[in-house]
This record gives C-alpha cells, structure tokens and sequence, in this order.
C-alpha cells in the first residue's frame, strides 16, 4: 500500500483566503481613504469657515475703533494696512484701509486660519465700503443764540474768518454775522460794547432770525446732537480745571481724559494737533484754564473762565457765561437756552469766528458708517 | 491498482459541497461589502453636495442689498430666488454722463469674481450728490452697451464701460459723481428647482445673460428639494423683497441610485438634509 504524500496535496483554501483577504484589504483601505477625504473636505470647511468669521471679525473691529487722527487724514489713493491680529485657534486677521476720495473709505479685513507651522490653511477677503459723516454744523457766526443776550465787559466777538495761528490747508472765507440771534434781545454793559460796538462782523449782529430754531442747535444735516454725545470721547461733568495736551511717549497720550488735543502745532505736544475729542457733558460744565480743540456739546448750562482757549465748534444746549478773565472761543458758539437764561459774554471773553478750526474738527471728530445699501462686499483675489 | 487509494464519489461530491458553500459565502460577504462600500460613497457624494450647495448659495445671497425699492431681491417664492448677484467692486477714475471708467491696477485692482461680460453684467455707480449730505447717496443701476477691459485712465489700466446718457438721473450733473467712488457690477441671477434626467436638481440661470433656462447645478435633489424661507428684522416670515434680512436655505438631497447599507437586499434611495442661514450683510 502506498501512502499518500501529503506534502503534494494541492488544494484550493490558502488561494481562497489570500484572495478574500486582498478583496477584504482592498475595500478596507480603499473605505479608510473616502473617509480620510471625507475628514479632510470637512476640515478645509471648517478652516474657511474660521478664515472668513475672522475676516468679519476683523472688519467690524477696524471700523468700530476708528483711529480718526490718522484715518481721517489719510491722503486720497493712500493705504494703510494695519498691524495683523491673532485669535484663538490659530486665526488671525489683517486689516487694510484705502482712502478713494473725500469722503469715501475702503475697508479690507483678510482673516486666515493657519497651522501651527503658520502655513495657511484658508484665507478670506471681505471688505466695506465706509463714508466719513461729517457733521454739516450750520455755523455762520460766531455767536448764535436762540434767546437773550448779555453783552459787555473787554469783550470781543468777531465774524471775521480767521485762520488760528500756525494752522495750515486753510483758507479765509467771508465775514460772517458777529451774533445771529433769534431774538433782539441783547442788553450791552459799559462803553465798549455800547452799540454793539465790540461785536465785529458783516453785519455785526442779526436779530430775529427766523431761521433759528431749537433744530438748528439739535440737528446738523440728519446727525443729531444726541448721535454726536454718543460718539463722544469723554463725558465730563461739573468743574474741570486747566484741560492741555499730554504725551505718552512721543505720542499723543488720547487716553488722557484732561487732553483735549493742542491747537498750537509749535509747542512741544505737536503730536496732539491732530486729536479732536468730542467733549460731552449731560449737565453743566465749568472750564477754567488751560487750552482744548475739537467739538464740545454741552446739554446744560456753560460757563467759562480762567481764559480757558478752545478751537472748534462748541454747542450749547442751555445758555453761555463767560465772564472775568473769560473764555476765548475760536470757532464758533452755539446756545439753544432752552432754559430760557441769558447767555452773558463779558470780561475778557473773546469769540472769534474761525471755519477753518471748525471744519478741523469736524473732520476731525468725523466718524465713518458703511455707505448706503451696498457697503458690504466679499474680496476677490485680483488677477 | 486495487491498492491505489483515491476521492471516491461521495467524498468528492462532499468536498464541492464545502467548496461551493465556502464560495458563496465568500462570494456574498464580497458582493454585501461592495454594497456598502457604494451606498457609503453614494451618501458621501449626496452630503457632499449639499455642503457645497450651502456654501455657495449663501455666499451668492450675502451681498445682497434690500435697501428699500432698489432691493437687490427682483422676484422670491419658497422655491426659487431671483436677484441681482454681485460681481465686483472697483473704483472710478474717469467719468461722464456716457461712460465710466473704473480702475484696475496692482495697488487698485476691480475686485472681482471674473472680468465683466458685455450683455451679461451690469452696475451700480455710486452718486455720492452733495458730499456733505449721507441721506442723499444713491447707487445709480446701468446697463453697459460696452465693455473694454483693455482700456486705460491716464496711462493706468482701466476698465471702461460704455452707458447710456445718464444725465437724466443727476440732480446737479456729473459733479454728483465723486472721483475715486465706488462701481458695484452685478449680474441677475435665479436659482430654483429644475428637473433633468428624471432627477430634480438645484437649477440656476442668468437672466441678464439671457439664459432661458434653469441649468443644474447641483443634485440630484428631492422634488422641490431647493427650499427658501424669508425672515425680517424682527425674524417674522416676510414676502415682501424690502423687508428681507435673513434667508433660510433648504437642501434636500438623495443619492442618484437605491442603495443597500445593510446585508440585506433593502435598496432604498438615502436622503439628508442641510439646512443653513444667510443674514444678508446689506439689509438696510
């Protein structure tokens, strides 16, 4: 009897199981692969999504913390692109800003979502179109009053357009009204201004002005003076004492709440000649001393003294007392008098019609909303 | 050869009865994983569509301005959306009552998705009128009659677009017009539902291009799988195009073919949902 060799044997089990387990290999892999793709679409969704959140985020910080000393005085077809911000997560953004014409802005926000190489995953562009709201203050006098007036003392009120000293990009226009008023209630005091004869302008004074209206100290071209208090820099109340420039270094210190900017650019706080806060007090305000510029509403009563100087437009909602070493207003004053005081202009006090530190500070003070309609904008990579 | 031993009959018959059972079943367990493998990449491919729908759909509606009667929303209903969809931004150099010349250099580029087609895109001009005033800008909507994108503005590269006289539309004349303002080209798009190859699709046309037809887009979908609802400021459903500042979007799809997830034979068509929310950055 012959044994079988089971050596030779052949059979089909090992051919069988090697070709069920490369089919089986196959599908394994090939399903980790659509996962992985699948994992890796989901991941670049998740990586734009990031990028362009941050581009959003970027954008609406920009216009929210309008830098107006340097954005305002960008020159027209200038570019400024700021300093990159970085987020949680790997996620930044970078703002840009073009300044088109005049008045209108280009506001760029690129958001990028990078790995922690800093290799960029995805990067997204959004952009605004944004406008400078220049408030249109009606300002052509230098006094305008809705109600009565006391007049006197060394006193000076001038219509005549004067460019502040050492101010620049300014030209005079006409004389205007030294006083316009709704009324033609001015009681004079002693001999200087007897007649009117310290108020200076073309004409001197303009009484019963029917175009004066409580509107035209509350609304100034659809910006309310409730929508210029709630721009305001500071709010202030009470008496405040010898406001002048500060420095942080060599910059302008604008966190300083007593630095109103510097209206003389030759002093050694030049770096401030360009800071116009607008000032807000909700009640009365004193000032006394020291020297200010930009826009300062007042919704009661004010009073100045101490030879306090101020450049720009000042709008009152009550009435004026400037008396004894005064105040010495370059610009322009407004007082509504809704409480039906007397505004009284005595002492030393100077009121000195001036467009140009108006128009300063309200391009100065101006700040940026998106234009009308179709602001908004999603950025194309340019070719 | 009475001593020579081999498979009798039965023996053989016993081992292609293992042999067959073991292939069957081998055969099966590979024909059930391909199954699934296919109904896997199937939903893959389905939900992947739909995630591409939902980005680019909101990001044509994005932009889209409902500024009172200039809304930029021309016709809407729960399935279908026409609109004006933008295109570009650049800035003018050059401007007359018949034509205007927007810039396109390296440090001002028109930003844009495509260079403008003739005949196919239009614009909006900005028209700033009394610079002073921000309650009298308007976006002025034209019609070019030309587009040269090789054109130039004082030596710069330009794109010129030739309109009809304008003039008619200016308060105070050109001056009204801000050097340096911005041009918004747009072209009028709908989007909608549209059937093609007994599969309903995400359809979408050109209407300024003329197209006369939804052409799919994306699918295969759900009938009506292309859904829109309309929310106000206030988030109330509105249907009124001037009130609208939030769009909800809707896509329902389902896989091309009936496909099996199990080891069974349930061949059924897998469908999903994704539903997303555009607030239209340009609501007034």
């Amino acid at each position: 009897m012959r044994t079988p060799d089971l050596q030779s044997e052949r059979g089909l089990a090992l051919a069988l199981a090697v070709f069920a387990m490369v089919v089986i290999g196959g599908i394994v892999g090939a399903t980790f692969y659509v996962g992985h793709l699948e994992q890796q679409t989901g991941r670049n969704t998740l990586n734009a999504t990031q990028a362009f959140e941050a581009s959003e985020a970027g954008l609406a910080s920009v216009v929210d913390n309008w830098d107006r000393p340097t954005y305002n005085n960008m020159a027209i077809g200038d570019t400024l692109t700021l300093s990159t911000v970085s987020m949680a997560g790997n996620v930044s953004y970078t703002g840009a800003i073009t300044r088109l014409n005049d008045n209108i802005f280009l506001v760029r926000s690129t958001g990028r979502r990078t790995d922690a190489g800093g290799s960029i995953m995805a990067e997204r562009e959004v952009a605004s179109l944004t406008r400078l709201l220049v408030p249109d203050i009606d300002m052509n006098a230098a006094l305008t009053l809705n109600d009565r007036l006391t007049i006197g003392g060394s006193s000076e009120v001038s219509g005549r357009d004067s460019i502040p000293p050492g101010w620049g990009g300014c030209t005079a226009g006409p004389t205007v009204p030294g006083i316009r008023s709704s009324t033609n209630n001015v009681v004079t005091q002693g001999a200087n201004c007897a007649s009117l004869n310290c108020v200076d302008g073309n004409p001197e004074f303009v009484g019963n002005d029917t175009t004066i209206t409580n509107s035209t100290f509350t609304d100034f071209n659809g910006i309310t003076f409730a929508d210029m208090a709630g721009m305001a820099d500071w709010t202030v109340s009470g008496t405040i004492t010898g406001v002048a420039p500060s420095l942080n270094g060599v910059l302008c210190n604008t966190g300083d709440p007593l630095n109103w900017g510097e209206p003389y650019a030759a002093t050694g706080f030049g770096a401030c000649f360009d800071h116009f806060p607008i000032i807000y007090a909700p009640g009365n305000l004193r000032l006394s001393g020291g020297r200010a510029q930009g826009i300062l509403l007042v919704e009661g009563d004010l009073e100045l003294s101490g030879g306090v100087e101020f450049f720009g437009p000042v709008i009152v909602q009550g009435s004026v007392s400037s008396t004894g070493t005064a105040g010495h207003i370059y610009g322009g004053l407004m007082a509504n008098q809704v409480n039906f005081d007397p505004t009284t202009i005595t002492g030393n006090s100077v009121l000195q019609f001036s467009s140009c530190a108006i128009d300063r500070a309200l391009n100065g003070t101006s700040v940026v909303q998106p234009v009308t309609g179709r602001a908004w904008a999603q950025i194309y990579a340019s070719d | 050869m009475t001593n020579r031993r081999g498979f009798t009959l039965i023996e053989l018959m016993i081992a292609m009865i293992v042999l067959a059972i073991t292939a069957g079943a081998v055969t099966r367990f590979l024909a059930n994983s391909t199954r699934v493998s296919r109904a896997q990449v199937e939903q893959i491919t389905m939900q992947s569509n739909l995630r591409t729908g939902s980005l680019v759909v909101p990001s044509e509606l994005r932009e889209l301005s409902t500024d009172g009667a200039a809304s930029d929303i021309q016709a809407m209903s729960a399935s279908s959306i026409t609109f004006r969809a933008m295109r570009g931004v650049g800035f003018t150099c050059d401007v007359t009552t018949t034509r205007i010349k927007v810039l396109n250099t390296p440090d001002v580029p028109f930003y844009g998705s495509r260079d403008p087609v003739n005949g196919r895109d239009r614009l909006f001009l900005f028209v700033e009128n009394n610079p002073n005033h921000p309650t009298d800008d308007q976006w002025l909507a034209l019609t070019p009659t030309a587009i040269d994108v090789t054109n130039n503005c004082s030596g710069r590269n330009a794109i010129m677009f030739t309109v009809n006289d304008f003039s008619a539309s200016l308060t105070n004349g050109i001056g009204d017009v801000a050097l340096g303002g911005p041009v918004r080209t747009f072209e009028v798009m709908e989007l909608g539902n549209v059937s093609s190859g007994g599969y309903t699709w995400l359809g979408a046309r050109s209407v300024s291009g003329g197209q006369a037809a939804l052409l799919p887009v994306l699918g295969p979908l759900e009938t009506n799988g292309f859904g829109l609802e309309f929310f106000d400021v206030a988030g109330s459903v509105t249907g009124t195009p001037a009130d609208v500042r939030q769009i909800r979007i809707t896509l329902r799809g389902l896989t091309e073919d009936a496909v099996s997830r199990s080891m069974g034979d349930d061949y059924a068509v897998l469908r999903d949902t994704l539903i997303t929310t555009v607030t239209l950055r340009n609501g007034s």
